[in-house]
């Protein structure tokens, strides 16, 4: 079975025709895929239809935290992980 | 006549000894009998040992005199199937945990225990309440009392169909995103996430450690406020609990609003696309009501939500990817199709990216409380339509809710009904207030309860 990290050169160009006939990003496809692997996760192909619509929402959103803290100057910050014993 | 009857006239009727726990007991097993084949709200029912328990506690009452029972002595409740129960699995509405067997009552479940609660059982959720709805997975989604052909809302999707339909007036549910929220608004019946670190979370499944919320929902603001009243205090076993002082929840419920400074923030959804004209006219009922009732409607700008969205959700991706790493790798087929696609988004979220949403949330929760210098609660939506169909339904990003910001903020935030839409389903607000200032979120919707007249509203029939 094609999976996102066995085979995975099938799977890549695979994977690739179907994210370029829906008029997806291969690049994105690319990050998600390195990145499960690098996880050590298994994912079969048919299943990553799903998975790859949420990246992209994600990423949006990953982008758009990294240029805020930016512009409202946050990235000083070092105390965050404090929300213990109702820490807030 | 154990949904007929509130709480507090359920403890009345028991102390008086004019209704007996295996009454309400019976009651609500013979309901959920008639009617769960069609809601599916229960993934594991009690039936025997809750009729034991109520035995019991009949005989305790029978030996000891009404004098010193406790709140629910001897009253039905339900929990969703995250929550510990002890001898009993936390399937999580998973294939992943169907062995597993719970040595000790969660935390919370202990409490409602002390507080002389029968449990009923478990109810449904979104796998892990993350996914969902789903039709994958090995228990089926619940459907809602009101339309069995809409969705109930979730991750808490049996909670708020059990109430509905009629099976207890109290349930526990959790809220990493509005999963409280959500279900209690799609009901008709009332959420509360309290504030960030008031109920325990120990023995609960986690989704998101910093995000993670337990709370009651319940038919009534009354009936949401006894189960706070049980639940609310320190635990040392959860890193997150909050050793602050509980209010008195119940005394002041019948305060009014007068004098209230209510901050109503139209433009956090007024102009949305999935903002539907019939609830922005509810939502306008409401805030005349109010200040017909001589609370001070004052205009605020709360944070914004597109920001709040995208912080709860890199938060959520990172954390749950690190509580189901390993499960990940080894049985990922054993995931229903939605939740495998959202939790292994976190498998892309760096380090950089966690750290830059913490940073944003301290920034976020610091400009919701400069909110709260301009009045006492904020009154908002909680959805901006009434429930999809499941045919339409798509996964909860999709949904048109105004929820994850105060679980991202961790302030205290409660849904109640307000009314029917022209189609038969409910709508509700959301109400929202200082850090542990549940009293007053719960004084305030309780008003809006009463103003809107929801506690006069049929509940669904659900005839056999």
């Amino acid at each position: 079975m094609p999976t996102s990290s066995g085979c995975e050169h099938l799977v890549r160009s695979e994977a690739q025709a179907r994210i370029q006939s829906a008029g997806g990003d291969q690049q994105l496809l690319r990050d998600l895929m390195n990145a499960l692997s690098e996880q050590r996760i298994v994912v079969p192909l048919e299943r990553m239809d799903l998975p790859l619509h949420e990246f992209t929402v994600l990423q949006r959103q990953r982008a758009l935290i990294n240029s805020a803290v930016e512009s409202r100057g946050l990235s000083d910050i070092h105390t965050v992980i404090s929300r213990s014993r109702g820490t807030l | 006549m154990s949904s007929e009857l509130s709480i507090s006239a359920m403890a009345r009727a028991i102390r008086s000894g004019a209704v007996k726990s295996e009454q309400l007991v019976r009651a609500a097993l013979e309901r959920i009998d008639t009617c769960d084949a069609r809601i599916h709200a229960f993934t594991q029912l009690n039936g025997q040992s809750a009729l034991n328990e109520a035995r019991a506690a009949d005989l305790r009452r029978q030996a000891q005199g009404s004098d010193n029972l406790p709140a629910l002595h001897g009253i039905p409740v339900a929990v969703k199937d995250i929550y510990d129960l002890a001898g009993q699995p936390t399937t999580c509405h998973s294939k992943l945990r169907l062995e597993h067997m719970a040595e000790q009552d969660a935390g919370s479940v202990q409490r409602l225990k002390d507080a002389g609660a029968i449990v009923l059982g478990k109810l449904a959720t979104h796998e892990f309440a993350l996914g969902g709805p789903s039709f994958d997975l090995p228990f089926p989604a619940a459907r809602n009392p009101w339309s069995l052909s809409h969705i109930p809302g979730g991750s808490s999707s049996g909670s708020g169909a059990a109430i509905a339909a009629g099976y207890t007036r109290l349930a526990l549910g959790s809220c990493t995103g509005g999963s409280i929220r959500i279900p209690a608004a799609w009901c008709g019946v009332v959420g509360l996430k309290p504030t960030y670190g008031r109920i325990s979370r120990h023995g609960v499944f986690p989704l998101a450690w910093t995000l993670d919320h337990c709370g009651p929902l319940a038919r009534s603001v009354e009936d949401a406020s006894i189960g706070l009243q049980v639940l609310a205090g320190h635990d040392p076993r959860d890193p997150g609990s909050a050793d602050v002082p509980v209010d008195d929840y119940c005394s002041t419920l019948d305060v009014g609003v007068r004098g209230l400074r209510v901050g109503v923030p139209r433009s956090h959804f007024q102009h949305l696309a999935q903002t539907s004209a019939q609830f922005l006219q509810a939502f306008e009922q409401v805030t005349q009501w109010l200040s017909q009732a001589q609370a001070d409607m004052v205009d605020v700008y709360l944070p914004d939500d597109t920001q709040c969205v995208a912080v709860g959700r890199v938060i959520l991706a990172a954390e749950s990817f690190a509580v189901h790493a390993k499960d990940l790798r080894c049985r990922p087929l054993d995931y229903g199709e939605i939740t495998l696609s959202r939790l292994v988004q976190g498998a892309a979220v760096s380090s950089v990216d966690y750290l830059n949403a913490l940073r944003l949330r301290r920034d976020l929760a610091a400009r919701m409380d400069i909110v709260f210098e301009r009045c006492d609660v904020v009154l908002t939506a909680v959805t901006l339509d009434t429930a999809p169909a499941f045919t339409s339904a798509g996964t909860v990003h999709g949904w048109p809710v105004q929820t994850y910001a105060f679980n991202v903020t961790g302030h205290p935030a409660i849904s109640v009904p307000i009314g029917l839409s022209a189609q038969g389903l409910p709508m509700a607000v959301q109400v929202v207030g200082r850090y542990f200032d549940e009293a007053l979120v719960l004084r305030v919707a309780r008003s809006i309860e009463k103003l809107s007249g929801w506690e006069a509203q049929p509940f669904p029939e659900l005839a056999a």
